[in-house]
C-alpha cells in the first residue's frame, strides 16, 4: 500500500493550526471560572495549597465537632451543649444541641449523633476503649468507658479524628463502617460544588445554629505554589491566602513585603515550636551536658531576627507554657550562653587537642549529622545557622536533607543523631507527653527519644486520674524532668501567617491551627 | 499497515505491563510507607503507630510484593485500576478528570512550537552563519537553557500583575491557558529551532538539492518542499517523544499555574507511595507513549516514500 504525498506541506499546516484551536477550544468546554457573578453578592475567595477533599482544614468548615477546643486546649461546647462525666471519668453524658439540622435537613439529634459516634469510633484512637452507647432521649448521648481514657473529649475535637457526619453522606448509607462520599455536615457552609485539584464553591448555610456568616459564598481555590499565591493575592485575584494550611505556605521572609504592598497579614501562635530532636540512646547525645551545651549555644533571638525578619517568637521550652497541661512552671531554662556551653563540653571531656577548631574526645571529632525531612518549613535556612552557631563552640554538624518519606523511615527507627521537628499542639496533648507517645517508652515511633523509667511513671499516672488538679500538678514535674534531661533544642514558635486583602475585614484566628472561623468575615 | 498495527498493539500490552511493574518494584523497595505519608499530611500530626498499623490493614498494604502484583493484575483484567491510597476515589477517575486539561495544554504548547520553531529553523538553515544565524542561535540556546519555574513567575508577574492582563492561575478559558502555554513552548521552541536548523542544513548540502538547483527550480521550492519534507524525519521523531513527555504532565508548569493536569498529581502521589494510582497511571502513559510513536511512523509514510509497512515483493 502506497500513500500519496500531495501538498502535504499543506495538510500538515492545516493540521497543526486546527489542532491547536480545537485544543484550545477543548479547554473552554468546562465551566470557566469568571462565571457572572451577581454584584451584591459577597464572595470570599481563598487561594489553598491543597485540593479542598484532601485538607482537613475544607472538611473542618462543612463538619462540625460533638466538642471543640479552646486555645489552652479545654474543651468547650460545640453540638454538646453541656456534658457531665462521671466521678471515676468512664461516663460520659453529652446534653446536644436542639435545633440543629444537616445540611441536607435530617434532624441532629441522639440517634444521628449515635450513628456519627459509632462511625467516628471505629477509626479514632479511643474506639477500643467504649464499652457502649446509649440514647436515653432524644438529646441526650450516654458514652461508657471501659476504662479511664484521659485524651476522650481531645480526641472527639479533632476535626480529622471526629467530624460529625450525617448517615446519608457515607457509601453504603446509614452504615457505621461506611465510606465518608459526600461532604453533608452542620457546618456554617455547604458544599455546593467541587472540582478536583480546581477549586470548591462553598455557601453559606442559612439554618445554621450559630453565629451564621455575613459572606454569601466562600470559594476554595487551589494554587499549590506559594509564590504563585501571592502574586494571585496582589492582582487581586483572591482575597485571602495562609488561612487553608495549618502550617502557613506564606513564608515569612515575604511578609515585609506584602504589608509594603498593603496587604494585612496577621500571625497567630498555636504554641507549635519548631525543635531539634536528639537521639539519646547513642553518642554524643547520651550526656546530658552535651545535649544542654548545644541548648545554650544557639542565639534564638538573632536566628529569628536575621531568617524571618523578627516574626515568629524564640522558643525556650518544649512547647508552649500557656497550654493547659504545658511547661508554665519549669525552673530550668534554657537560653543564650555560648560560654557557658563550651564549658558543659570540656566538662563532659569534649577538648580540642589537636587544634582543629573541632573537639574530640578519645581519638574521635565532635561530628554529627541532621537529619532534615524535605518540606520541612524553614528547616534549610535554620539548619545552616545553628550550623554555624555550632561551629563557634568546635562542633561541626553536617546537613542531610532527605525525601519526607525516606526521612520519617529513619527517625521511626532511631536511625539519626538529630532530627529536625515540631512539638504537638491541639487538638492532641502538646509536648507528646503522653501514653505511648514520643517521651514515653513504649512510643513506637520514637525509640531514639528520651525515655527514662520515672518518666514513664509520671505520664501513666498523670493520663489515669481523672482529675484534672492533680493531674496539672503531675504533669509540672514532666515537665520539670524533660527540660532537666533536655531531650530536643526548641527553637522558635511556628505561627500561622494569614494574608489578606484591605477589601476583606473582621478576621478571627481560630482556636487550633486546622480550624477556620469565617462567620464574622466580610467582603466589601 | 494492518500487519503494523497488530505488531504494535501486542508491544504496547508489554511495554505497558513492564513499566507499570517496575514502577512499582522501585517505589516499593524504597524507604518510607504510604500509611504514615498520606496520614502525616492529611491531618497534619504525626500518626500513631496504631493508626499506621489500621491504614496498612485496611488498605492490605502488609500483604508480599508479589502477592500485591499478582492482586492488581487480578482487579486489572476485570478492567479496574484500584483505589487511590490518598483520595480514596477510583484511579481511573482521578486520571481522566485531569487528564483533558494536560492534553490541551500538551497540544496547545506543541502546535504553538512548531507553527514559530519550524519557520524559524528552516529560514537559519537556508543562511547559516549571517546575522539573523547568529541571533536564532543565541536565542535557542537561552530557551533551551531557561528554567520553567522562573519564566512562569516572571510571566505572571508581568502579564498578571504588572499589566493585568491575563489570569495568574486556574484553568477553563483560553486567557489560562496562554502563559503555562508560553511557558512551556519556549523550551520546546528553542530545541525545535536549532534541530530543524541542524538537520536542514545536512539535507541541504546533499547533492540532489545541487540536482534540482542546477534543474533551475525556485529556492523557496528547493528548500519548502524537497528538502524539507526529508529534513522533518528526525524532527517529528523528536517531537513525538516530546509530546509523549508532555502528555505525561508537566508538573512545574502545572504547579506554577496552578493548572489541574495529572503530572503535579502523579508527582505527589509518588512521594505519598500511592501504590495503585502510581501503577495505573503510568499503565495509561506507556499506552500514550506507544500511540504516540505510532502516529509518528504512520506520518514517515506521508514524509519519506521510502518507508513500506506492507511487503512489497
Amino acid at each position: 500500500m502506497q500513500l500519496k504525498m500531495k501538498g502535504y506541506l499543506r495538510t500538515v499546516t492545516i493540521a497543526l493550526i486546527s489542532l491547536f484551536l480545537i485544543s484550545v477550544a477543548a479547554g473552554c468546554a468546562k465551566t470557566g471560572d469568571q462565571a457572572p457573578v451577581d454584584r451584591k453578592e459577597k464572595v470570599l475567595r481563598l487561594g489553598a495549597v491543597y485540593d479542598f477533599k484532601e485538607a482537613t482544614e475544607g472538611k473542618n468548615l462543612i463538619f462540625e465537632r460533638l466538642v471543640g477546643v479552646d486555645r489552652e486546649g479545654n474543651p468547650v461546647p460545640q453540638l454538646a451543649e453541656s456534658w457531665d462525666v462521671s466521678e471515676d471519668g468512664k461516663t460520659y453524658t453529652f446534653h446536644l444541641r436542639k435545633g440543629v439540622k444537616f445540611h441536607n435537613g435530617t434532624v441532629f439529634d441522639a440517634s444521628a449523633a449515635k450513628f456519627a459516634f459509632q462511625w467516628i469510633a471505629n477509626n479514632a484512637p479511643f474506639g477500643n476503649y467504649v464499652e457502649k452507647i446509649e440514647t436515653p432521649d432524644d438529646n441526650t448521648l450516654k458514652v461508657y468507658f471501659k476504662e479511664y481514657y484521659a485524651p476522650f473529649l481531645l480526641d472527639l475535637a479533632s476535626g480529622w479524628t471526629s467530624p460529625v457526619i450525617c448517615p446519608e453522606a457515607v457509601e453504603p448509607v446509614g452504615s457505621v463502617d461506611g465510606k465518608l462520599t459526600k461532604f453533608i455536615g452542620t457546618g456554617p457552609f455547604k458544599l455546593v460544588d467541587y472540582e478536583k485539584d480546581k477549586q470548591a464553591v462553598l455557601v453559606r448555610n442559612d439554618e445554621y445554629w450559630g453565629n451564621k456568616p455575613k459572606v454569601d459564598k466562600v470559594i476554595w481555590k487551589t494554587i499549590p505554589d506559594p509564590h504563585a499565591q501571592i502574586v494571585a493575592l496582589k492582582a487581586g485575584e483572591i482575597d485571602m491566602i495562609g488561612i487553608t494550611e495549618h502550617h502557613s505556605s506564606i513564608p515569612y521572609v515575604e511578609v515585609p513585603g506584602l504589608r509594603k504592598a498593603g496587604i494585612k497579614v496577621e500571625e497567630t501562635s498555636y504554641g507549635r515550636y519548631q525543635v531539634l530532636e536528639f537521639n539519646c540512646q547513642k553518642e554524643p547525645f547520651n550526656d546530658k551536658k552535651v545535649r544542654l551545651a548545644l541548648n545554650l549555644a544557639i542565639d534564638r533571638e538573632k536566628m529569628v531576627k536575621e531568617l524571618f525578619g523578627g516574626l515568629p517568637e524564640p522558643a525556650y521550652t518544649i512547647t508552649a507554657p500557656w497550654f493547659k497541661y504545658g511547661p508554665s512552671n519549669v525552673k530550668q531554662k534554657y537560653g543564650y550562653d555560648p560560654e557557658k556551653a563550651k564549658q558543659l563540653l570540656a566538662e563532659a571531656g569534649w577538648r580540642d587537642t589537636d587544634g582543629d577548631g573541632i573537639l574530640d574526645k578519645n581519638g574521635k571529632p565532635f561530628v554529627f549529622e541532621l537529619l532534615i525531612p524535605a518540606g520541612e518549613a524553614n528547616a534549610d535556612a535554620v539548619a545552616v545557622f545553628v550550623q554555624s552557631e555550632l561551629k563557634k563552640i568546635g562542633v561541626q554538624m553536617k546537613l542531610l536533607t532527605l525525601e519526607s518519606g525516606a526521612a520519617w523511615d529513619r527517625s521511626g527507627k532511631g536511625e539519626y543523631d538529630m532530627f529536625v521537628h515540631h512539638s504537638g499542639c491541639l487538638p492532641s496533648i502538646p509536648g507528646g507527653i503522653g501514653i505511648g507517645q514520643k517521651y514515653h517508652s513504649k512510643s513506637k515511633s520514637w525509640p531514639a527519644a528520651y525515655h527514662a523509667q520515672e518518666l514513664d511513671r509520671l505520664i501513666e499516672k498523670a493520663w489515669s486520674t481523672p482529675d484534672e488538679s492533680e493531674r496539672k500538678k503531675i504533669c509540672d514535674e514532666i515537665w520539670e524532668i524533660l527540660h532537666q534531661e533536655v531531650p530536643c533544642i526548641p527553637l522558635y514558635d511556628i505561627v500561622k501567617v494569614v494574608a489578606y486583602r484591605d477589601n476583606v475585614s473582621g478576621f478571627k484566628p481560630a482556636p487550633t491551627m486546622f480550624d477556620m472561623e469565617l462567620q464574622h468575615i466580610e467582603v466589601k | 499497515m494492518k500487519r503494523l498495527l497488530i505488531q504494535r498493539l501486542v508491544s504496547a500490552v508489554f511495554v505497558m505491563l513492564i513499566a507499570s511493574f517496575l514502577s512499582f518494584s522501585l517505589l516499593f523497595s524504597a524507604p518510607g510507607n504510604p500509611a504514615e505519608t498520606i496520614l502525616r499530611q492529611q491531618s497534619g500530626l504525626d500518626p500513631t503507630y496504631d493508626e499506621i498499623e489500621l491504614f496498612m490493614k485496611r488498605h492490605d498494604l502488609n500483604r508480599p510484593f508479589l502477592v500485591q502484583c499478582l492482586q492488581w493484575l487480578y482487579l486489572l483484567t476485570h478492567g479496574k485500576l484500584g483505589v487511590s491510597l490518598r483520595t480514596g476515589e477510583p484511579v481511573l477517575e482521578e486520571f481522566t478528570a485531569r487528564f483533558g486539561a494536560t492534553f490541551q495544554l500538551a497540544v496547545a504548547a506543541m502546535a504553538l512550537s512548531v507553527i514559530i520553531g519550524l519557520p524559524i529553523g528552516v529560514f537559519a538553515a537556508t543562511k547559516p552563519n549571517s546575522l539573523f544565524d547568529h541571533i536564532i542561535r543565541v536565542v535557542s540556546l537561552a530557551g533551551v537553557s531557561i528554567p520553567e519555574f522562573w519564566l512562569g513567575l516572571m510571566l505572571m508577574l508581568c502579564f498578571s500583575l504588572a499589566l493585568g492582563w491575563l489570569p495568574c492561575f486556574g484553568h477553563g478559558t483560553v486567557r489560562h491557558l496562554v502563559l503555562p502555554m508560553i511557558t512551556l513552548a519556549v523550551g520546546i521552541t528553542a530545541s525545535l529551532m536549532r534541530f530543524v536548523r541542524t538537520s536542514m542544513l545536512e539535507v541541504l548540502n546533499l547533492d540532489y538539492i545541487k540536482t534540482a538547483k542546477a534543474k533551475g527550480l525556485r529556492e523557496v521550492v528547493i528548500v519548502w518542499k524537497h528538502a524539507l519534507k526529508n529534513a522533518l524525519i528526525p524532527v517529528v521523531t523528536i517531537l513525538g517523544t516530546q509530546l509523549g513527555h508532555l502528555l505525561a504532565g508537566a508538573v512545574i508548569v502545572e504547579t506554577v499555574f496552578s493548572w489541574p493536569g495529572i503530572g503535579k498529581f502523579f508527582v505527589d502521589s509518588i512521594y505519598a507511595r500511592d501504590y495503585p494510582v502510581i501503577q495505573g497511571f503510568v499503565l495509561i502513559i506507556a499506552a500514550i507513549y506507544v500511540l504516540v510513536n505510532l502516529l509518528v511512523d504512520i506520518l514517515y509514510v506521508y514524509l519519506d516514500p521510502r518507508v513500506r509497512y506492507e511487503g512489497r515483493s
